[in-house]
């Protein structure tokens, strides 16, 4: 469309508006979540430590089946907020309601009897 | 803004669009059968949740309670240490179908401090039962054991079957001597031990 001469700016205003769109599609779900590990094959030690934020309320081990001991908080340094093991088979949660408090997800994979397939996110 | 241009523009857009969606569906898919964990903590914000347990003298901060929660579009049931205002959660999660993950106990434990730290200024260990247990303790660090009361039955609605709760909240006598947990351990009504769990707390 040409309006005035003014079709170079409807053509960036197309480009921006593409770039808006990708940046909701990829950056809102950046934002929401932090799949740091995995999905990938745990053994008994192997742990991994996701990004930090503020914004983190949330972070979660999931497996599909076995693995019944894994661990899974929030550090801050060597701080941590309330965290934990469970000998659960799914999944293990801990949240940290702390919005001010930059704290990264952390998870250790601690079962004994055998390797189980899985990944850490954390979620706001 | 040409038609063609506008088509190109929207293809691309929606190129990435599905490609996103796709790296959505697939992180967590790998075996097909992982659970998808995305915010389930939130969605147990507002799913139903029954109370069954609750611990004893806690040494600091607000109280915290048992709490058993069907979470029926996830098909999993699970088993929180929740404080009792809310404010923070912490616990695990099992298939629906078979809450026990074909064990006598689910467990959780809750502590202050990481996995490989020392020091606990508090460790709560929370646990269901399978309806033949008769009997839950705790074994320490130092070989020495703590008695554990079963409480009432879960509701069968929640937990899919019939199930006993408990809590575990270390004393500050122990805590303080440096002792931790390391098991916990189950007995059926002959007093046989049944099974040992690792609670997974540092022992250093």
């Amino acid at each position: 469309m040409v309006v005035n001469n003014k079709e170079v700016d409807v053509k960036r205003f197309g480009v921006l508006l593409t770039a808006l769109i990708v940046f909701l599609t990829f950056g809102v779900a950046a934002a929401l979540a932090d799949e740091y590990a995995g999905p990938k094959l745990w053994y008994n030690g192997d742990s991994a430590q996701g990004s930090y934020s503020q914004s983190w309320y949330e972070n979660d081990f999931a497996k599909p089946s076995g693995g019944y001991l894994t661990w899974s908080g929030f550090k801050r340094g060597t701080d941590y907020g309330l965290q934990g093991v469970s000998n659960t088979n799914e999944v293990t949660v801990y949240t940290w309601d702390a919005p001010t408090t930059s704290k990264a997800g952390h998870c250790i994979y601690q079962a004994t009897n055998g390797a189980s397939y899985g990944g850490c996110i954390e979620n706001t | 803004m040409s038609r063609k241009r506008t088509a190109q523009i929207l293809g691309v857009v929606g190129v990435l669009g599905a490609a996103a969606g796709l790296l959505a569906t697939t992180a967590f898919s790998g075996s097909g059968s992982t659970p998808n964990p995305t915010g389930i903590a939130r969605a147990a914000e507002t799913a139903p949740a029954v109370t069954v347990a609750r611990f004893g003298r806690e040494t600091s901060g607000a109280a915290h309670v048992v709490l058993v929660q069907r979470l029926s579009d996830r098909g999993l049931v699970c088993l929180w240490d929740s404080a009792i205002d809310g404010a923070e959660r912490g616990g695990g999660c099992n298939n629906a179908a078979d809450v026990l993950a074909g064990k006598q106990l689910m467990i959780n434990t809750a502590s202050s401090t990481g996995p490989n730290g020392s020091g606990y200024t508090v460790v709560r260990i929370s646990g269901l039962a399978s309806p033949s247990i008769a009997g839950v303790k705790v074994r320490m660090s130092d070989g020495t054991m703590r008695l554990v009361s079963l409480d009432s039955d879960v509701p069968a609605s929640v937990s899919g079957g019939p199930t006993k709760a408990f809590a575990y909240n270390e004393s500050a006598a122990d805590l303080s001597s440096g002792v931790v947990p390391t098991a916990v351990l189950a007995f059926n009504k002959s007093k046989e031990q049944v099974e040992a769990d690792a609670v997974g707390l540092s022992t250093k």
